[in-house]
């Protein structure tokens, strides 16, 4: 699969690191070029430095090709927008979502092709299995 | 009608000024503290001090009766969240962002956020009309001209030159959007001095332009 990771934090770097070595395309969008430094050596995708709220830059990682785009950063409101660009602007079959805050989880409501990971809910409901 | 208005600076503070002078209740959500303790001395009005893409602040704010959410924060994100999670959230149908990025326009379209006024693309073409030498700049038209922004360079002769703008008489429908001196771009407030040779640029029904030429262009 052809798949774009926004934003190169811890999560998108794990991401991006364990993908490109599972054999897939990976181009990672990152505004700190610092940031790439968190990625794995063996990563062998794409770094692409830019502010993925620009369409600009979101055609520059391909956006346009790709199968997957999966949004990691840390910003609820970023994350939205970004994600909304791939939908209606670009038309990225297959969206990802990490969101921060549980009560912006109602903003994806109804959404098809876009798939939320609530960090919080999913780290509380791990814990919670774990109690019963 | 219960409006709520989201950000801060000069435009904030017309806009309201405008619409309580309407007969509408305002209420205005602003993060820093400083900035809403100010304007809860000048508008009346209700203040909430904190940030409006959350969802508690928005209740706080009286989300769930009210009919309008204009956004006005700098960020394009911002606004985008603000006024979905106002549709989403709280069923306010009718929303209006302000679109930094010209290329968001139409995305804020697609996601039924309404009123957009392109602040980049008008400064831009502000500053390139500055260079030019006519009086009257016509800048753009909205809802297919049924509200026009012009810019109008004042005259040494006309009845604002050297008036502060609340001494200048126009009818309340006439919105002064920026004053532009020496190719700077500033944002007019009651107390801002009119002076000769700067452009002001001028928000208003096309019928009532000519009127806001008299005033400024000194005919």
């Amino acid at each position: 699969m052809f798949i774009v990771i926004i934003g190169s934090g811890r999560t998108g770097s794990l991401l991006a690191g364990s993908l490109s070595r599972s054999g897939h395309e990976v181009v990672v969008v990152e505004k700190d070029p610092a940031s790439f430094g968190l990625l794995p050596v063996d990563f062998s995708g794409f770094e692409i430095e830019g502010d993925a709220m620009e369409n600009e830059v979101l055609k520059e990682a391909k956006i346009e090709s790709a199968d997957l785009i999966i949004v990691t950063t840390g910003d609820d409101q970023i994350n939205y927008l970004i994600t909304q660009m791939a939908k209606i602007n670009f038309d990225v079959p297959r969206i990802m979502v990490r969101t921060i805050n549980p009560d912006v989880e109602r903003m994806y409501r109804n959404e098809n092709r876009i798939e939320i990971f609530s960090q919080i809910s999913l780290l509380a409901d791990k814990i919670l299995s774990k109690i019963d | 009608m219960d409006i709520i208005l989201v950000g801060g600076g000069k435009l904030i503070y017309h806009l309201a000024k405008k619409l309580i002078s309407k007969g509408h209740f305002i209420t205005i959500i602003n993060k820093d503290r400083k900035l809403a303790e100010d304007l809860s001395k000048e508008i009346n009005g209700t203040i909430v001090c904190g940030d409006a893409t959350e969802s508690e602040v928005l209740d706080d704010a009286g989300a769930h009766k009210a009919e309008v959410l204009v956004a006005l924060t700098q960020k394009d994100h911002n606004n985008l969240f603000i006024c979905k999670m106002a549709k989403d959230y709280f069923a306010i149908n009718r929303t209006t962002a302000l679109v930094n990025n010209p290329d968001n326009e139409h995305l804020f379209n697609e996601l039924g956020i309404s009123g957009i006024f392109n602040i980049t693309d008008l400064f831009s073409s502000l500053i390139e009309q500055s260079i030019s030498t006519d009086d009257i700049t016509n800048l753009t038209m909205i809802e297919d001209g049924k509200l026009s922004i012009f810019a109008v360079e004042v005259d040494p002769n006309s009845m604002a030159a050297g008036k502060e703008i609340k001494e200048i008489d126009l009818p309340l429908s006439i919105v002064l959007g920026g004053i532009i001196r020496n190719g700077k771009m500033m944002i007019p407030r009651g107390g801002s001095t009119i002076e000769a040779g700067d452009k002001v640029v001028i928000i208003s029904l096309p019928k009532e332009q000519a009127e806001a030429i008299k005033v400024f262009g000194g005919e």
